[in-house]
C-alpha cells in the first residue's frame, strides 16, 4: 500500500479507497485463518505473561510510593495491546502536589525502559484521585481498575 | 507557527485563562501544550545515536522504523526529555502529562490549586531548557 503520496487521480478517489480496503479485508481474513487456533493460544498465553509482569511492576512502584510515604489510591490497567500495557495509579491530591512524587516518575521511567522490548511494553501515568475519578470513563477506555479507590 | 511560537502562544492563553480563574482544566491542557512544544523546541534539531534529525516528527517517523512495539508519540516525547533534557524537566513535564491526559477522568474538575501549580510547574521547567 502506498504512504502519504499524492500519486492518486482526486477524479477517481472512490475507487482507489474501494480496492485498498478490499485489498486489506482479503489480507487480513486470510491471515486470521492460516494462523489458526495456536495462534490464538499463543496470543492469550503472551497477554498473560504481560499482565503478570505488569502486575509485578505496580506492586514495585506502590512500594515504592510507601518508601518515600507518599500514598497511592488506585491502580488502572489497560491492554493496548498484546505487547503494550498502559498503567494508571492514582494519589490522593496531597501526595500529587508533594514534591517528593517527582522522584517516583524517575522510577517508572527506568521500569519502563529497562523492562521495553518488542515482546513488551508499560507505561505509567500518575494523577489524582479524591474519591470521584469517573469509573465508567476509564472503563470505556478500556482501563480496569485492580484496586478499590478510596478517599484519600 | 514554529515550535516556539507555538509555545509561546499556549503559555500566553495559560496565563490569560489562569487570570480568567473559570477556566482551570483548559489551564492545564495550556500549560502542557505549551511545555510538549517547548521542549520539542529544545530539543531539535539534534544528533540522536549518530543521525541527525531535522524535528521530532522526523525523529518519530525514522527513529522506531522495524519496531515492532512503537511508543506513541507523548510518551515518545516524554522519553527524549528525559534523555535528551535531563530528570528535572522530565519529571516536572511527566506530572504535566499525566495531569493533562487524565483529566476526562475527573470529568474535567479541576481545583484552582492545581491550576496554578500547573502554571508553576510550566514555568520550572523552562528553567531547565537553554534555547
Amino acid at each position: 500500500m502506498d504512504t502519504n503520496q499524492d500519486n492518486f487521480n482526486v477524479d477517481d478517489l472512490e475507487q482507489s479507497l474501494k480496492g485498498d480496503v478490499s485489498e486489506m479485508l482479503l489480507a487480513y481474513e486470510t491471515g486470521w485463518s492460516e494462523r489458526g487456533i495456536d495462534d490464538k493460544k499463543n496470543f492469550e498465553s503472551r497477554v498473560k505473561v504481560n499482565v503478570d509482569n505488569t502486575i509485578n511492576y505496580i506492586k514495585e512502584v506502590i512500594a515504592y510510593f510507601r518508601k518515600l510515604d507518599l500514598s497511592v489510591n488506585g491502580a488502572y490497567i489497560k491492554i493496548e495491546r498484546v505487547n503494550s500495557l498502559s498503567v494508571i495509579i492514582t494519589v490522593p491530591t496531597e501526595t500529587f502536589m508533594n514534591e517528593n512524587l517527582l522522584q517516583v516518575y524517575s522510577f517508572t521511567h527506568d521500569i519502563q525502559r529497562q523492562s521495553r522490548s518488542d515482546d513488551y511494553r508499560v507505561e505509567f501515568s500518575i494523577t489524582y484521585n479524591e474519591g470521584d475519578i469517573d469509573n465508567d470513563s476509564l472503563l470505556s477506555d478500556g482501563f480496569f481498575g485492580l484496586m478499590k479507590p478510596v478517599n484519600g | 507557527m514554529d515550535k516556539k511560537a507555538h509555545a509561546k502562544h499556549n503559555e500566553d492563553a495559560c496565563e490569560f485563562l489562569l487570570k480568567d480563574g473559570n477556566y482551570c482544566d483548559w489551564v492545564v491542557t495550556t500549560a502542557f501544550y505549551s511545555a510538549l512544544h517547548y521542549v520539542q523546541h529544545e530539543i531539535f534539531p539534534r544528533d540522536i545515536n549518530g543521525k541527525n534529525y531535522p524535528n521530532f516528527e522526523k525523529y518519530y517517523n525514522e527513529h522506531y522504523a522495524g519496531s515492532h512495539n512503537k511508543p506513541n508519540k507523548h510518551i515518545s516525547t516524554v522519553n527524549i526529555v528525559k534523555s535528551e533534557i535531563g530528570d528535572q524537566a522530565h519529571q516536572n513535564y511527566e506530572w504535566l502529562y499525566g495531569l493533562c491526559m487524565t483529566a476526562r477522568y475527573r470529568n474535567y474538575k479541576t481545583h484552582p490549586f492545581i491550576a496554578v501549580e500547573a502554571a508553576k510547574r510550566l514555568q520550572r521547567l523552562k528553567t531547565y531548557l537553554k534555547k
